[in-house]
């Protein structure tokens, strides 16, 4: 499909989705959906989701299951939540501690719904404290063949405010205060990037820009990087910053509308962990996109669907992005990005499984957990105008279940996840070389 | 016939038969093994092409954890061993016979690397009470400061010159790892500094690298026979002849003999210097120890800054001049023939000697070259060693290396204009007390016919200087989607404006100690840089200009990297040195010297 009709397909689809009481099939639990099927169950399925099943991908529909907080997250939310206040212009929340800021949106009446929603999800409960793992990543071209791989035992996030398990808490003292810091890498491969990380400072106040700092084998430095065109791709990858999660951009640079709330199809309790069989086809040069996609079992989730339209860059990629956020989750694992065109133009996604453990008994040194918590299996960017991708496992699913593999951790204390770890000495030190 | 071809020939055995290795990671142990072949065409524009370099080399990169993460044990969290081992072998002065025949054909030449491993370092880090402290002690690079390819900050490694051109390696590839302790303690908050750390090392191991040097054709490669001198091909002829590829300059100082010529107002001779570099080269040693310090950290306005000490050795030498070994500081030296009692005796003697050999060289005087040439001591005698005809005696003077040790004040700041331009400025400055100079060699210019002068003899030419370096520079990253084949891909723009400022100038050689080379109070240098990935991470093209502006000297860097599958790496780039023909670049870079180069390097990965 080429890009113009796929656009037009999918600006079709969103208006579809949005028309309230529109005759379309909800797919019942056990329906397996593909591309003979898909437009009985139109109104379910995202954009992104479209172009998947029409390029070989199948939805194996399971039936919704609710997905509970944390206890501590709920206690937070009902303990502060009262006393948060978002700024007239939506930018700055003020007053904020811990657990969701708005767990009660008029959608439909709040003009800064929007706003509360997006807010929602930078603060969502899949994790307060700390969250890391190790994966790989492969860009794959339209014919299926994989041109490039990049991986890295060693990912990690850290929040600095909303803290709730591990001390400090609820706050982590910086100045300026910092909402979250995050580094990718060192990369394991490739080569020519072996030690490579990026160390990101995102920063409470809304007019203090993100540091972002790069250390290099070849130069043996750390360089700072401008990350004022938080747009562009990066590494030559299809994903840039701001998609990374579905939705990173820095609030303050946006605005946001609700375009609307449906039951969509989310793969929420997907399964899959480590698994390279959960996509849909291996790379092989054979598989077109095929291989782009994975498939996994999704079900019906409540989402919220946002237009999100940057306003604080001089210039900026997209012209904007559609984020579906999960009303329970508060999050997304899928967004969409359009050029200034008005074509659809890429798209972040990913699965994720949902439990007190990864599903599958088989998987060595399983990580648990007291409470339900929820990991990205796989995922990536997907570039609908050029039929590339840029897609990743996390763990690592092609050196799982080796005794490298890094597995997921939640809001679990590790010692390389702390404030003092965060910084450029350890971004060098951990690049080895 | 050696065994770096031997595993060149297994990787490309490997490669051809598609053995499906993977990278070796499995839990402590991480292991990655490349072998690469790079050819080198030095040329004059189009009309002299020489092959210079095939280069054939083995690289294993490992890291072991002996404590695995998140455990603990004996008081430590961390203690990660990290090997870079790097064997070279240069098959060029094998493959080339002229290289032979000028003596090239050298195991030092030929296997320039891979006797110790290039990196090995263990990372520490403690707990406890000690849960701040990181240290790496090891054979290790050091990077300071925020300039690139500058010698201000990132002075700690001393460079390796003599294996390739200044530009077209990754930068890391020209240091030369030292053993270092380094220790660094986070400070965190303090005041209003966030973020805060100090890093403090000490290297007895910062021995500068000027005796790996290959100056002119002179320096490193020594003229064995004496009378071979007389067939020194001219340096002022650089593309017509074959050369040492990697020679730092196209004049210099003499391992063991360098021609100058004194005059001494009513008759002139020839000079040879003989240089010796009595700097100790043990690994380990007092002479040769370096420390320094930094404090870094995020402040006011969001500017990231470092403040740097560093105390240590110059990098490259001055050189003293013994006139007293030959002169006398008693005798007037404004015209005056002023040589010593003892050594005009013996020089008359010599010559009252007969000619048993029949070589038209009296015995006495063969005698006194061979003190000069062979044993390296200050001699004095009757005739021309260069056998110019107009000259009446030769002087042989010691010429000692110096390295004065310097201190170094430095810092850094970084800001983050993401709001109005979008770019980092980077700002570098520091100020080294003293670094060696040499004076105008007392044969040249206006110092013809003062051979030698009192001040000659009251400082052996000795010049020291302050330097201040500074640089201003910023960096973009953006895509220029005007660009077909970059598109939306960032482009890394980085500029850079540097300049070297000298308190004590005048009268004084500059620093690639050529003749032609005349030192300058300002020495600024623009440098701009593009570089990226592009066509989904599979081309990193990087694009360079360097100008001089003293020398009036651009340099040009073009080089594209084509990562052809997850093994297979091809890299193909030419540096142009389109530059002055009639000044040298403080930089070293030099239009006789670096010549343009063209160079291709197939690279694949083992494991």
């Amino acid at each position: 499909m080429n890009a113009r009709r796929l656009a037009n397909a999918a600006t079709s689809l969103l208006l579809a989705l949005l028309v309230q009481g529109a005759a379309a099939e909800v797919p019942p639990p056990g329906t397996v959906i593909d591309a003979q099927n898909m437009d009985r169950y139109a109104e379910v399925l995202f954009p992104t989701a479209q172009y998947f099943l029409r390029n070989g991908m199948t939805i194996t529909v399971i039936p919704y299951r609710r997905w509970e907080w944390t206890k501590l997250y709920k206690e937070a939310t009902e303990k502060f939540a009262s006393q948060v206040r978002l700024s007239a212009d939506g930018r700055d929340l003020q007053n904020y501690v811990a657990g969701a800021p708005f767990p009660a949106i008029d959608t439909q009446n709040d003009p800064m719904a929007a706003y509360k929603w997006i807010w929602n999800h930078e603060q969502n409960p899949a994790y307060t404290d700390n969250i890391g793992m190790g994966w790989s990543l492969e860009l794959v071209n339209a014919s299926g063949a994989r041109e490039r791989a990049m991986s890295s035992n060693f990912w990690r996030r850290m929040r600095w405010r909303g803290r709730l398990v591990i001390d400090p808490k609820p706050v982590v003292p910086h100045e300026p205060a910092v909402s979250y810091t995050e580094q990718w890498g060192p990369l394991d491969e490739p080569s020519d990037l072996k030690g490579a990380g990026v160390l990101n400072f995102r920063y409470v106040s809304p007019d203090a820009p993100d540091d972002t700092y790069m250390y290099l084998p070849s130069l043996r430095k750390v360089r700072r990087l401008s990350v004022a065109n938080r747009s562009d791709s990066f590494w030559g990858l299809d994903i840039d910053m701001d998609s990374i999660w579905s939705f990173n951009a820095k609030i303050q640079y946006w605005s946001f509308k609700v375009l609307g709330e449906k039951q969509l199809l989310h793969p929420l309790h997907s399964g899959g962990y480590g698994r390279r069989d959960a996509w849909c086809a291996q790379p092989d040069g054979k598989s077109g996109i095929k291989a782009f996609a994975f498939c996994l079992p999704w079900e019906l989730r409540p989402m919220v669907v946002i237009e999100a339209t940057p306003s604080g860059y001089t210039q900026y990629a997209y012209a904007k992005r559609i984020v579906y956020i999960d009303k329970e989750w508060l999050s997304t694992s899928f967004s969409e990005g359009y050029d200034h065109g008005g074509q659809l133009w890429k798209a972040w996604y990913m699965a994720i499984d949902t439990g007190k453990a990864p599903a599958g008994d088989d998987i060595p040194d399983r990580p648990t957990w007291s409470e339900e918590r929820m990991v990205a299996t796989h995922g990536g960017m997907v570039d609908f105008q050029l039929n590339h991708v840029s897609k990743w496992d996390a763990p690592d699913a092609y050196l799982f279940p080796s005794f490298g593999v890094k597995h997921w951790y939640v809001d679990q204390p590790r010692e390389w996840n702390t404030p003092e770890n965060f910084t450029i000495n350890f971004l060098i030190s951990s690049g080895g070389m | 016939v050696h065994a770096s071809t031997l595993i060149a020939a297994i990787g490309f055995s490997l490669a051809t038969s598609g053995a499906a290795l993977a990278l070796v990671q499995s839990g402590p142990v991480q292991l990655e093994v490349k072998v690469g072949v790079q050819n080198t065409f030095q040329h004059a524009g189009v009309d002299r092409i020489e092959w210079v370099q095939e280069r054939n080399e083995l690289a294993i990169q490992g890291k072991y954890d002996f404590i695995a993460r998140g455990r603990q044990a004996f008081g430590l969290r961390e203690a990660t061993l990290n090997l870079f081992y790097r064997g070279r072998y240069d098959s060029i002065f094998d493959v080339r016979e002229v290289y032979g025949r000028r003596g090239y054909r050298r195991d030092d030449f030929r296997f320039p690397e891979g006797e110790i491993p290039r990196e090995l370092f263990l990372d520490l880090r403690f707990t406890g009470a000690l849960s701040a402290l990181s240290a790496r002690v090891g054979r290790q690079q050091i990077v300071w400061g925020e300039a690139d390819l500058f010698r201000s900050l990132d002075v700690v490694n001393p460079l390796r010159l003599d294996q390739n051109g200044i530009l077209g390696d990754d930068f890391a590839d020209y240091r030369e790892p030292l053993w270092i302790a380094k220790l660094f303690y986070s400070i965190g908050r303090l005041g209003p500094v966030d973020e805060g750390g100090l890093e403090m090392f000490y290297s007895p191991n910062s021995r500068p690298l000027t005796n790996r040097l290959v100056y002119g054709e002179e320096f490193r490669i020594k003229l064995d026979n004496p009378l071979e001198r007389k067939n020194r091909r001219p340096t002022q002829l650089p593309f017509r002849r074959v050369r040492y590829p990697w020679e730092l300059s196209r004049d210099g100082p003499d391992y063991g003999e360098t021609f100058d010529q004194a005059d001494v107002g009513f008759a002139k001779g020839d000079v040879v210097y003989l240089n010796r570099n009595d700097f100790p080269t043990a690994t380990l040693s007092k002479q040769g120890g370096m420390a320094g310090a930094r404090l870094l950290g995020k402040t006011f306005g969001n500017l990231d800054f470092t403040l740097n000490y560093l105390f240590k050795r110059a990098e490259l030498p001055g050189s003293a001049v013994h006139f007293r070994d030959v002169f006398d500081p008693a005798i007037s030296t404004n015209g005056s023939f002023n040589v010593r009692a003892d050594q005009l005796a013996s020089a008359l003697a010599a010559e009252a000697t007969l000619d048993t050999d029949g070589n038209g060289i009296p015995q006495g005087r063969e005698a006194l070259i061979d003190r000069c040439l062979r044993q390296n001591k200050p001699t004095f005698l009757f005739g021309s060693l260069r056998g110019n005809p107009g000259n009446a005696f030769t002087v042989c003077l010691d010429k000692v290396f110096w390295y004065p040790w310097t201190h170094i004040f430095g810092g850094t700041l970084t800001y983050n204009d993401d709001r109005f331009t979008g770019l980092i400025f980077r700002l570098e400055e520091s100020f080294s007390t003293r670094e060696p100079r040499n004076g105008v060699r007392p044969a040249a210019g206006v110092r013809a016919g003062q051979f030698p002068t009192a001040d000659d003899f009251a400082t052996n030419l000795m010049r020291e200087t302050q330097v201040w370096r500074s640089m201003v520079g910023f960096d973009s990253l953006r895509a220029l989607p005007w660009i077909p084949f970059t598109k939306n891909d960032p482009w890394f723009l980085t500029f850079q404006f540097l300049n070297e400022y000298y308190a004590h100038w005048d009268h004084q050689l500059g620093l690639t100690g050529s003749i032609t080379d005349r030192m300058n109070q300002w020495n600024p240098l623009l440098t701009l840089l593009a570089t990226g990935y592009f066509l989904n991470s599979r081309l990193k093209p990087v694009l360079a200009a360097a100008y001089d502006v003293n020398a009036a000297f651009p340099v040009f860097w073009l080089q594209a990297e084509y990562f052809v599958s997850r093994r297979w790496t091809v890299r193909a780039g030419e540096v142009l040195y389109a530059g002055s023909q009639h000044a040298e670049s403080f930089l070293f870079l030099n239009h006789y010297t670096d010549r343009d180069t063209l160079f291709l390097r197939v690279s694949f990965l083992l494991l």
